[in-house]
C-alpha cells in the first residue's frame, strides 16, 4: 500500500488504550506509520483522538524463533510469517491532542478508543493543520512521557512535522517548535541539551 | 513444598533399578527383533501377508518393496501445490452459561514454486442438532472429533485450484478414523461422510497423506510377531520408530506397507489406509514419523514421491526440530484461544437478549476461573 | 550592536525589585542597547516610573547554560534560540519619580479623568519622587524627548536652560534656572573634567536668563576673557567677550593689572581700612598663624582702631631699639615691641604677627588710599544687574585668593543682608539675587575655613539674603560636609577618588547606585546631574561649548534650544 501523504490511510486496529496511550496491532506487510509520525483514531460522535507511534514493537513467538534457526528460509515462508501469521506489530501511541467537531486541542481525548477502532496515519495536511492549532502545546506530552527516548520521539515527529510545514509554506514552524522545546525543558539542562542536539540533525535534514 | 521429596526418595530409587532391569531386557528383544525383521524380509510376502491377514490382528502387511532396505528421496522435486487443513474444536463444558461446541477448521495453501505468500482460509462452525438449531446439549468429545475429520476433508475438497499444479493434501494425524463409538447412527452417518470425502480427493487426484508426528504403533513387530509364532516375546510390543532406527537413515523412507485393522474392511479398495515411515531428520539424531496414504497414492510411484520429497522439504523449514510446515501453520491458524470462546458466549449472550430471551449464568467457578484473562496497558 | 531602538519599542519588562532595593528589568535584547546612566520609563497601569539604570548584570536561568557556549554544541540558529530563552541580561533600574498618567487616552474613562482635572477637583498630575513600583512585568522603555522633557522640562521654557543630552539618544536635558538660584550648588569633577566648560554654558544660560547677577572669583582667568583651551589650543569664549561690557564686567584686581594682555573694564583695589581683624584671621594656616594672633589682633583693635589699625600695624617697625640714659637698649617708640609692651601684649606674639603679616602688607592691590571704593563700585554693579567676573591677574596664589574673595563675599552679603531687611521692612525693593561662583572651593570651604568664612554662612542660609554658591571643585570631599549637604543642586563630572565620589553624594537617596555610575563616568563631557535641584539623577553628555552655543544664545535669546539636533533626532540625518 503507497503511502500517499496527503491523505489518511488506515494502518491498523486498536488492541488496547489508557486515557494517555494506546497500542494497536497492524500486520508486518502493512506500510507501518514510521516511529514519530502522527496517527488519528476516530472515536465517533465527531471526535478523534492524535497520538505519536512512540514505539513500535515486532514481537517474536516459538515458530519465529525456530524460523531463525534455519540456514535458508524460503520467500514464501517469510511472506507466510509477514502476511498471515496472527503475531501483528504492535505500534504503541502516545496521545496528544484531539478534534472534537472540527475543533483540534492539544488536551487529551475524553476518552481512550475501544477495541479495534480504526488507526489512520495522518497525512501531511493533517499534520499541518494539527501541528499549526494552538501553540505548540502538545509537545509537553512528548516531553512529560516516562520511559520514553523523548529526545528520539520528539526528533522523528519534528521531521514529520517540519517537512509537511515546510512544504505548505511555513518555514518559521520548525523554529517556533524549538523554542517550545526550550521554554519546556531550560529548567533541566541535563535533559535540554541532548535533546537539542537531536533537533539539530532534524534541522540540518530539513534544510531549514 | 508441594512434594514430599523425602517420602519420595525410596521410590524414586526404585525406579531407576526397575528402569536398569527393563532396559537390558528390552536391549535382548530389539537385537532379536532387528534379526527376524532381515530373515522375515527374505520370506515370501504373500505367505507373510496371508498369516497376518488370518490372524486378524491390527498390524502391517508387506507390499511389493523389500521392507529391510530404505528409500532416498527422488532427486529432483518439481513445484507443486501443498495444502495442509488442520481443526480445533470449542468442547462444551457444563460450567458455560451457553454450552455451545465449534469447529473450526483451516486451510493453508502453498505454491511451492513460488515465493507468494501462502493463502489461508478459515471455517467456523457451530455444531448444529438433527433439527438445524443449535446444540445446546453436551456433545460427546469423540463425536465433535468425528465431525472435526471430516470438516478438515471437506475444507480440503471446497478449495479450488488456482492453477494445474499437481496437488498435495496434508493433515496432522492418521488417516484412518478410531474415534469410539464406532457404532451408531451418527457415528455411521458421519463415517460415511468420511468416506465420500475420502473418494472426492481420489477423483481429484490429490496426493493425500496424513502426518503422525509421534507414533507408538508397533505393526511391524506385530508383524513378526505373527510370522514367526513360537518366538515371539516381547515383539508385539515393540514400537516400529525402535525397530527401524539405525535401519533407515536421514531422509529416507521405509518400504510401504498396506494397514490391516478391525476397520480396513470398512474402506473401499481404493481407499484402504497404507503408511510408511520416513526418517525426517538432517543428522544422526534419528527422527522417525509414520506416514499414512490412501491405496490410490500408494499405489502411484509418482505420488510417493512427490509426498516424500516435499514432506523432508517442509521439514527442513523448522530446523532443529523438524516438522511440517504447513500443519504448524495450519494447526496455529485452526486454534481457538480461551478468550475468542468467551468472545462468542459474549455474541451469543448479547444477540439472545436482543432478541428478548434468557441469558443463562455461567458457573461460579467458571466465572472466578474468567478472572485477569486480558492485560491491562 | 543593536539597532537603535523605536521610541515606542519596549526594552524588556519588570521581573522584581522594589523601592529599597531597586527594580530589576530583564532585557528582551542585547545588554549594549542601555548604558549605565540610561533614563528609562516604566509603564505600569496608570502611572508611569521614572528611573535610571544603574546597572547590567549578565544572567542565566543555569549556570551551565552560561558557562558552556551553546554554539559549541548546536548550530548557530538553535543556539540563538537557546540562548535567548536561558541567557539575558538584567538592568538595575533607581526608580526616582511617578507621574500619574490616568487612563488610555481613548477611553471612556479618560475624559471622566480629564474632566476632574480641568474642573479642579483633581490636581494636576505632576511627577513626584517615588512612593511605589510598577507591577510585574511592566513595560520598559528608553526615554523618548518626550518623557525627558516632562520630567526636565521643555527646553523652549525660558527658564530651562539645555545642559546636555541623553546619552543614547541625545535628548535635550534641561536645568530649570530659577531652581539653580535658590539654593547654592556645586560642579565637581576630576580635573579636566570640563567643569570651567559648563560653568561657562550655565553662567551663559543665567546670565541670559537674567534672573540673578552673577559674580565669578575666576581665580584662573578663565571666564571673563577669552581664552585658550589647554588641550585643543582652540579659542574659547568668555563671558565679556560673548554678552559684551554692558552686561558683563571684568575686574582687575589690581591697580594696574591686565588681564591676559588687556585691560579690564575697572580695578579692584583695596584700602587698608578694608582689611578686618577676621580677614587676617581666615587666613590662620595659610599664613601659619600662630594661636595667640587673636589676642594680639584684638589688642590692636583696640588700642588703634577698627580701620586703623591695619595702617598703623603695618608702620610699626621690626626690633627697632633705642639706648637709654643707663645704657640700656629699649624698644624704640615705633617698634612693635614698644606697641605691644604699651598694651600689654606678649611681645613675641606681636612680632611674630608682624613677621607674617609681611605679606599682606607688601600686596601691592593694598593701598592706603585707594582712587575709588571699588568695592563698593563693584557692589553697586551687581545690584544693578551687571555680571562681574572678578579675575585675580597674576595674583593666583591661595592667600590673594583667600583674602579678597573672603573680604569681598563678607562686603557683599552684609549689604544683601541690609537691603533683604530693609526689603522685608518694606523699606526698600527685592534684592536682586546673586549668585557667587567660588573656583577651588575647597580653599574656602574646607573643615577648618568653614566655620569662620561667609561662605559656608552663605551656603547654610540658602537664599535667605537672595545669595547663592555655584561652588565649583575637583576635590569635593575637602569641602566640610555640612556645606555640601546643603549644595541644591550637583553636576557632577568623573571623580577618580573615592572620598570625592562619597563627599557627592552625601545627603543623596540611592547613593549605591550613583556611585558605581560616577566612578565610570567619561572622563570628559560626561556629567550625572544630581540632588535637590533637578527632579531626578540623570546622566548626560554635556552641551558643547563652542560658537554653536554662543550662535544659540544670541539668536533664540532663549538658550539651549539646539533646534537642528532636535531635528536630527527626531527625524535622523
Ligand atoms: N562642554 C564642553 N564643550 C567643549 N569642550 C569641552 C566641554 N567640556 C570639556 N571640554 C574639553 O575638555 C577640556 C577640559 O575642560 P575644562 O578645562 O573645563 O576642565 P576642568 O574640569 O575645568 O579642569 P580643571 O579642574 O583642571 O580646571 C577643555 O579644554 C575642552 O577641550
Ligand atoms: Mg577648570
Amino acid at each position: 500500500m503507497a503511502n500517499d501523504p496527503q491523505v489518511n490511510v488506515q494502518v491498523g486496529r486498536l488492541l488496547r488504550a489508557n486515557t494517555r496511550a494506546c497500542v494497536a496491532g497492524c500486520l508486518p506487510s502493512q506500510n507501518f506509520p514510521p516511529f514519530g509520525s502522527l496517527v488519528s483514531i476516530d472515536l465517533g460522535q465527531e471526535i478523534s483522538a492524535y497520538g505519536l507511534v512512540s514505539d513500535i514493537h515486532i514481537d517474536d513467538d516459538g515458530l519465529v524463533r525456530q524460523l531463525v534457526t534455519t540456514p535458508n528460509i524460503s520467500e514464501t515462508v517469510i511472506q507466510d510469517n509477514r502476511v498471515n501469521r496472527n503475531v501483528p506489530v504492535e505500534l504503541s501511541v502516545l496521545f496528544v491532542g484531539h478534534r472534537s467537531a472540527g475543533v483540534i486541542s492539544h488536551r487529551l481525548p475524553p476518552r481512550p478508543p475501544l477495541s479495534l477502532d480504526r488507526v489512520r496515519a495522518c497525512g501531511e495536511g493533517d499534520v499541518c493543520a494539527f501541528t499549526s492549532a494552538g501553540s505548540l502545546g502538545y509537545l509537553r506530552f512528548i516531553l512529560e512521557a516516562q520511559d520514553l527516548p523523548a529526545a528520539d520521539l520528539l526528533a522523528a515527529h519534528l521531521l514529520q512535522a517540519g517537512r509537511a510545514q515546510r512544504d505548505h509554506g511555513d518555514e518559521q514552524w520548525f523554529a517556533r517548535a524549538i523554542d517550545k522545546v526550550i521554554t519546556q525543558l531550560r529548567d533541566d539542562y541535563v535533559r535540554l541539551m541532548p535533546v537539542l542536539e537531536a533537533l539539530a540533525d532534524v534541522q540540518r535534514e530539513l534544510g531549514i | 513444598m508441594p512434594l514430599n521429596y523425602l517420602g519420595l526418595q525410596p521410590q524414586i530409587q526404585q525406579y531407576a533399578q526397575n528402569a536398569n532391569q527393563s532396559q537390558a531386557h528390552f536391549r535382548q528383544v530389539l537385537e532379536n527383533a532387528r534379526e527376524l525383521f532381515k530373515t522375515c524380509a527374505s520370506q515370501p510376502y504373500d505367505e507373510i501377508r496371508k498369516r497376518c491377514q488370518g490372524s486378524g490382528k491390527r498390524c502391517a502387511l508387506p507390499l511389493g518393496e523389500a521392507f529391510d532396505q530404505s528409500y532416498p528421496p527422488p532427486a529432483e522435486h518439481q513445484p507443486c501445490m501443498v495444502l495442509a487443513a488442520d481443526g480445533s474444536q470449542i468442547i462444551s463444558s457444563p460450567h458455560d452459561a451457553i454450552p455451545i461446541s465449534l469447529i473450526n477448521t483451516s486451510l493453508i495453501c502453498m505454491n511451492t514454486g513460488s515465493s507468494d505468500a501462502p493463502q489461508i482460509s478459515i471455517t467456523s462452525e457451530i455444531l448444529s442438532e438433527d433439527r438445524g438449531g443449535i446444540e445446546f446439549n453436551l456433545l460427546s468429545e469423540d463425536l465433535i472429533s468425528l465431525r472435526r475429520d471430516v470438516a478438515e476433508l471437506r475444507i480440503l475438497n471446497d478449495w479450488t485450484a488456482p492453477n494445474d499444479l499437481p496437488v498435495a493434501a496434508l493433515r496432522d494425524g492418521p488417516l484412518e478414523l478410531y474415534h469410539e463409538p464406532r457404532q451408531g447412527d451418527q457415528f455411521e452417518r458421519e463415517f460415511k461422510n468420511y468416506i465420500d470425502g475420502l473418494a472426492a480427493l481420489a477423483a481429484r487426484d490429490f496426493t493425500l497423506a496424513g502426518y503422525i508426528d509421534r507414533t507408538r504403533a508397533g505393526l511391524l513387530g506385530q508383524m513378526l510377531a505373527i510370522y514367526f509364532e513360537e518366538r515371539s516375546d516381547g515383539l508385539a510390543e515393540l514400537r516400529d520408530t525402535t525397530l527401524l532406527a539405525g535401519i533407515l537413515p536421514a531422509g529416507q523412507r521405509s518400504a510401504i506397507f498396506a494397514l490391516q485393522s478391525s476397520s480396513s474392511d470398512n474402506y473401499p479398495e481404493a481407499l484402504r489406509i497404507h503408511f510408511f515411515y520416513l526418517n525426517v531428520s538432517t543428522n544422526d539424531n534419528d527422527y522417525i514419523v509414520r506416514v499414512e496414504i490412501p491405496a490410490w497414492v500408494a499405489e502411484d510411484t509418482d505420488k510417493v514421491n512427490r509426498l516424500h520429497a516435499l514432506l523432508l522439504a517442509q521439514c527442513r523449514i523448522m530446523g532443529g526440530r523438524p516438522y511440517p510446515y504447513l500443519l504448524h501453520r495450519a494447526h496455529e491458524t485452526a486454534v481457538v484461544h480461551f478468550d475468542e470462546k468467551a468472545q462468542l458466549q459474549d455474541a451469543l449472550a448479547q444477540e439472545l437478549q436482543r432478541q428478548g430471551l434468557d441469558v443463562p449464568q455461567p458457573s461460579n467457578k467458571l466465572a472466578a476461573k474468567g478472572l485477569q484473562k486480558r492485560t491491562r496497558m | 550592536m543593536s539597532e537603535p531602538l523605536h521610541q515606542n519599542e519596549s526594552i524588556g519588562i519588570v521581573t522584581s525589585g522594589g523601592l529599597k532595593e531597586n527594580l530589576h528589568v530583564r532585557l528582551n535584547g542585547t545588554p549594549q542597547q542601555v548604558q549605565e546612566g540610561s533614563f528609562i520609563v516604566i509603564d505600569s497601569q496608570d502611572w508611569k516610573f521614572y528611573g535610571i539604570a544603574t546597572d547590567l548584570q549578565l544572567q542565566s536561568i543555569d549556570p551551565r547554560y552560561a558557562l558552556e557556549p551553546s554554539r559549541a554544541r548546536l548550530p548557530e540558529e538553535l543556539a540563538g534560540l537557546l540562548d535567548r530563552q536561558t541567557l539575558y541580561t538584567n538592568l538595575v533600574v533607581l526608580p526616582a519619580l511617578m507621574l500619574e498618567r490616568g487612563p488610555e487616552p481613548d477611553s471612556a474613562d479618560y475624559s471622566a479623568w480629564r474632566r476632574a482635572i480641568d474642573s479642579g477637583d483633581k490636581e494636576e498630575p505632576r511627577p513626584m519622587p517615588v512612593k511605589s513600583i510598577p507591577a510585574h512585568h511592566a513595560d520598559a522603555f528608553l526615554a523618548g524627548a518626550g518623557d525627558v522633557a516632562e520630567i526636565f522640562g521643555k527646553p523652549e521654557d525660558e527658564s530651562n536652560f539645555v545642559i546636555g543630552y541623553t546619552r543614547e539618544q541625545d535628548h535635550p536635558v534641561c536645568v530649570n534656572l530659577d531652581k539653580l538660584i535658590q539654593r547654592s550648588s556645586g560642579i565637581f569633577g576630576a580635573t579636566g573634567s570640563g567643569k570651567s566648560f559648563l560653568t561657562r554654558m550655565l553662567l551663559a544660560g543665567l546670565i541670559d536668563h537674567n534672573r540673578a547677577s552673577v559674580l565669578v572669583y575666576d581665580m584662573h582667568n578663565e571666564y571673563g576673557l577669552d581664552d585658550t583651551a589647554s588641550d585643543t589650543g582652540e579659542n574659547v569664549r568668555g563671558l565679556r567677550s560673548g554678552f559684551g561690557a554692558s552686561k558683563v564686567q571684568v575686574v582687575g584686581l589690581g591697580g594696574s593689572a591686565t588681564i591676559r594682555g588687556s585691560a579690564p573694564d575697572f580695578n579692584l583695589v583695596l584700602g587698608y581700612s578694608d582689611i578686618l581683624p577676621e580677614d587676617v584671621e581666615l587666613l590662620t594656616r595659610e599664613l601659619n598663624l600662630k594661636e595667640t594672633t587673636a589676642t594680639v589682633l584684638d589688642a590692636l583693635v583696640q588700642s588703634l582702631g577698627k580701620d586703623k589699625w591695619f595702617k598703623a600695624f603695618k608702620a610699626m617697625k621690626r626690633g627697632a631699639t633705642e639706648t637709654t640714659d643707663g645704657d640700656k637698649k629699649v624698644p624704640a617708640p615705633d617698634s612693635v615691641a614698644f606697641w605691644a609692651n604699651q598694651n600689654g601684649v606678649n611681645v613675641m606674639a606681636a612680632e611674630g604677627l608682624h613677621d607674617k603679616l609681611r605679606r599682606l602688607f607688601n600686596k601691592p592691590y593694598i593701598v592706603e588710599n585707594p582712587p575709588a571704593d571699588s568695592i563698593q563700585a563693584l557692589v553697586e554693579a551687581l545690584k544693578k544687574g551687571k555680571h562681574i567676573v572678578l579675575s585675580f591677574g597674576d595674583y593666583e596664589s591661595d592667600l590673594d585668593y583667600l583674602l579678597v574673595s573672603n573680604l569681598l563675599t563678607r562686603r557683599i552679603r552684609a549689604e544683601w543682608e541690609q537691603m533683604t531687611n530693609e526689603f522685608r521692612g518694606k523699606n526698600g525693593s527685592e534684592p536682586r539675587p546673586l549668585v557667587i561662583v567660588v573656583e577651588e572651593a575647597h580653599k574656602l570651604l574646607n573643615r577648618e575655613m568653614a566655620a569662620q568664612t561667609t561662605f559656608s554662612t552663605i551656603a547654610r542660609e540658602m537664599r535667605k539674603y537672595y545669595v547663592t554658591l555655584l561652588v565649583i571643585d575637583q576635590r569635593p570631599s575637602q569641602i566640610y560636609d555640612e556645606v555640601m549637604s546643603q549644595l541644591g543642586t550637583r553636576v557632577c563630572g568623573w571623580l577618580g577618588d573615592e572620598d570625592d565620589i562619597h563627599a557627592v553624594l552625601s545627603g543623596l537617596a540611592g547613593r549605591e547606585a550613583l556611585r558605581g555610575m560616577l566612578s565610570r563616568l567619561q572622563a570628559k563631557e560626561e556629567v550625572l546631574l544630581l540632588g535637590w535641584g533637578v527632579p531626578m539623577p540623570i546622566l548626560v553628555h554635556s552641551r558643547r561649548y563652542d560658537e554653536l552655543f554662543w550662535q544659540d544664545i544670541k539668536t533664540s535669546k532663549k538658550a539651549g534650544f539646539d533646534q537642528a539636533k532636535v531635528i536630527k533626532n527626531l527625524y535622523g540625518d
